[in-house]
């Protein structure tokens, strides 16, 4: 396969990539209403179980209740466990089962599952994906040499594997 | 989803043990593959460059989550391959890419969901939507998670060590 036909089944692959997140973001993966559709419609899920990934924004422990960001709405997580709110803090990151209620404005919570306590967690896993990334960036370029001219990889010692 | 260092771990010991079965998959291959374990995670090019903004630059809506599928993981391996230059090489690269997509998406499913399923029916997008109970083993903030997959890294290092000297014992060079 020459280059130009290399080029050819690059740009094909691309299209096709960009057509697979076009047909993703418009296809229906969920068989409750997701964190989009309560964000977009909130009332229009009023008594509706949903299942719902946010940003925690503020924690009312006397009330147990988290204020969650999700997409681009605001919703009042009520009926929070107590172990749970010990936990938290702005900035966490907060999966929700619950029902949608008062038009779409709390979320009254049967399951929680907490993914980032805070920013302590956030800061761990974007540091060590950083470290993961150089590691795996560093082993690549260590046997592999790029050629930008002719848009590819060589192997950096003699011969073909 | 885990944190990259896990991914990149977890990839390492699976090739390189599979490296000893294999012939031609050596550090070089387990390389390209350790790259494949994180194909995936690039629909955190949101970070980047927005959902929203690509959405109103094409007219249409668009995810980059869409790379964190089976089917982004296939795209993304032969895109990767035809960066190759012969056909033994963008061969090679394609299987590699792919198993170290598909290890990424296998790590990422037992982790704990709020309604108590695996998110198969986003990862194995566009084949269905069939979402069976997760064990619920952990969530991507666990620390521990990254200390055993250091630790499986680390006993294949030093096994595969042990077994390239015990290999030149055998067979002295002459």
């Amino acid at each position: 396969m020459n280059d130009r036909y290399r080029l050819l089944g690059l740009c094909l692959f691309l299209l096709a990539t960009v057509g697979l997140c076009v047909g993703y973001a418009s296809a229906d993966l969920w068989s409750t209403p997701s964190s989009a559709d309560v964000a977009g419609d909130p009332a229009g899920h009023d008594g509706e179980r949903a299942f719902v990934f946010g940003e925690v924004e503020s924690i009312d422990a006397d009330e147990g209740t988290v204020a969650v960001r999700v997409d681009s709405a605001t919703i009042a997580v009520t009926d929070v466990d107590r172990a749970v709110l010990s936990q938290l803090e702005p900035g966490g990151s907060l999966q929700v089962v619950g029902t949608v209620q008062d038009g779409g404005v709390t979320l009254a919570a049967t399951n929680t599952v907490v993914d980032y306590r805070g920013p302590g967690d956030r800061l761990f896993v974007y540091g060590t994906s950083i470290l993961g990334g150089l590691l795996a960036a560093g082993a690549f370029l260590r046997h592999w040499r790029i050629n930008a001219r002719r848009l590819r990889f060589e192997p950096r010692d003699r011969g073909e594997r | 989803m885990a944190e990259w260092l896990t991914h990149v771990l977890i990839a390492y010991g699976l090739f390189t043990v599979c490296g000893w079965y294999v012939d031609w998959l050596d550090e070089r291959w387990v390389a390209v593959g350790v790259v494949g374990s994180i194909l995936p995670d690039l629909n955190r090019l949101d970070l980047v460059i927005s959902d929203d903004l690509v959405t109103a630059l094409l007219g249409v809506p668009f995810s980059w989550d869409g790379l964190h599928t089976i089917g982004g993981v296939t795209l993304l391996s032969a895109i990767g391959a035809l960066l190759f230059a012969t056909a033994r090489q963008r061969r090679r690269a394609f299987v590699v890419l792919f198993v170290g997509g598909l290890s990424h998406l296998v790590v990422d499913l037992p982790q704990a969901y709020a309604d108590g399923a695996m998110l198969t029916n986003l990862y194995l997008f566009p084949l269905t939507t069939w979402r069976p109970p997760t064990p619920g083993w952990y969530v991507s903030a666990d620390r521990w998670v990254a200390l055993v997959a250091l630790a499986f890294a680390l006993a294949v290092f030093l096994a595969d060590r042990y077994r390239t000297r015990a290999n030149r014992v055998a067979r002295p060079a002459s």
